[in-house]
């Protein structure tokens, strides 16, 4: 049975299209079929984190106009076998995108595909609500300070009231917590929230903890997922989240500070 | 309503059919039903309709009831004769005690999962109790009182309709802002200071609020 799930935080700049990159990669390079989807209309990104932005001929607003095929708009993605990308329209605006035809789009992906991740743009504004509408799971990625951690709290809110699985009475959406550019330096210096500062407002499971690093840029740059620059912290733990949210156990990395030679050998 | 989605919350609701009771036709009272669900009222029962009415909406499997307001306008039956000893069983009056209604009670209002920032709860008629976390910039509001079993960050507004007897009881005090009967006060870091985290109870003597702590 096909999966949605949507990567999602009401505030922006969080780490939503990275993570959307990261996992569905990720979860495609454990073999199985993957779509991801851009709802963010007018300001679409993912194709260039995903290193496809010279590809895309049709998109996800076409695709619901009938302008193409659906199979015409996905794009395979060029590191992992069993990863397709629909990429948001750059020319229209959000009004595009219409409830029936993502429906529709959503429908016609579970047909052939386990996953289908949906990158929400920020805010709680249409394309945020059409992206979280049909999911039966979220990622809800919170960097560890106040204003995301309050956003991500309001979207919480949205999703437990205004999804598809809310409005028809079914299981709830399973809620997960992503924290993302956490800095342990940070959080000793009171400059951050801690992990644990975060998990008792927002009172919702922990996935795993992506740390602040420049590969998350440098990848951008280079058009590939974080989850490929092989042996970097945030590659691992994108791979610790992907093994925890399939239900293998992983403990949680990268929550303390890398101690220097002096500090380990006189303790600290 | 637009302004405040989650303000009903499955509240059930009686159907008053007093404006529409003379009229021939018989009102569409499922769809009357599914509208109301839309809106997250559960309609439970119809009063003061024609007799037609009435049976149609039996029919359908919804209760009956009569509104306090129609029996005061009702001739009040004279009540049978006592039973003495003389009296035959036979020659009481076959009368029916007449229903004096009730307002089915309303019980307290129990929300277990976390309010988050921008929810807003109210218990209308009732006391509120909530057992998860009230996040800063949610509200939660009772005719009644209010018992946070779990931090309270946000505002909670007790005795809504004026009940000024109304109190607050908050497990871990974090709030913004507290109120009884319309009566608040905005809750600075210098309350907080003292009472951050703490057990407290809150509630109205005249036109102040006071905040004790609980053992």
């Amino acid at each position: 049975m096909a999966k949605v799930i949507v990567v999602t935080s009401g505030k922006g700049g969080v780490g939503k299209t990275t993570t959307s990159a990261s996992f569905a990669a990720g979860l495609a390079l454990r073999g199985h079929k993957v779509a991801v989807l851009d709802f963010d209309v007018g300001l679409r990104n993912l194709d260039l984190i995903m290193g496809c932005e010279r590809r895309v001929v049709y998109d996800f607003v076409n695709v619901i106009n009938k302008e193409s095929s659906l199979k015409q708009a996905l794009i395979k993605d060029k590191h992992c076998e069993s990863l397709y990308i629909l990429p948001a329209s750059q020319t229209r605006d959000k009004d595009a995108l219409s409830a029936e035809g993502v429906e529709r789009v959503i429908n016609e992906l579970k047909e052939s595909f386990d996953y289908i991740v949906c990158d929400s743009p920020a805010g709680i504004e249409k394309g945020a609500m059409m992206a979280l509408y049909h999911a039966d799971e979220a990622i809800i990625v919170t960097n560890p300070e106040v204003s995301s951690v309050r956003d991500s709290d309001r979207i919480l809110g949205i999703i437990a009231a205004k999804s598809r699985r809310a409005e028809m009475g079914e299981d709830p959406v399973k809620e997960h917590l992503l924290v993302t550019r956490y800095s342990p330096k940070r959080v000793r210096l009171g400059e951050m929230l801690s992990v644990a500062d975060v998990q008792e407002i927002l009172n919702v499971p922990l996935l795993g903890v992506i740390p602040e690093s420049e590969v998350v840029l440098q990848a951008s740059n280079a058009g590939a997922p974080a989850i490929h620059s092989a042996g970097s912290d945030v590659a691992e733990a994108y791979g610790d989240a992907i093994a925890r949210f399939l239900g293998e156990e992983r403990p949680m990395r990268f929550v303390n500070e890398k101690q220097g030679l002096l500090q380990r050998l006189f303790g600290g | 309503m637009a302004g405040t989605p989650d303000f009903f919350n499955d509240d059930p609701v009686v159907l008053d059919l007093t404006t529409i009771k003379d009229d021939e036709e018989l009102p569409n009272i499922q769809e009357i039903a599914h509208t109301l669900k839309r809106y997250k009222l559960v309609l439970v029962g119809v009063a003061n309709g024609s007799v037609p009415q009435m049976h149609a909406a039996q029919a359908l499997g919804f209760g009956l009831f009569n509104s306090a307001t129609a029996i005061s306008k009702k001739n009040l039956k004279p009540e049978p004769p006592p039973v003495t000893s003389k009296t035959k069983l036979d020659e009481r009056t076959n009368e029916q005690p007449q229903v004096i209604s009730h307002n089915s009670a309303r019980t307290t209002k129990i929300i277990t999962t976390p309010v988050r920032t921008g929810q807003q709860v109210y218990a209308q008629g009732s006391d509120l109790i909530v057992l998860a976390p009230v996040s800063a910039g949610a509200e939660v509001l009772a005719d009644g009182n209010i018992h946070v079993y779990a931090p309270l960050r946000g505002r909670a507004l007790a005795g809504a309709k004026g009940d000024t007897s109304a109190r607050i009881f908050i497990r871990s005090m974090q709030a913004e802002l507290l109120s009884i009967a319309g009566s608040y006060r905005v809750i600075n870091e210098q309350i907080l200071q003292e009472m951050r985290g703490k057990s407290i109870q809150v509630y109205l003597n005249g036109e102040q609020l006071l905040m004790e702590l609980i053992p």
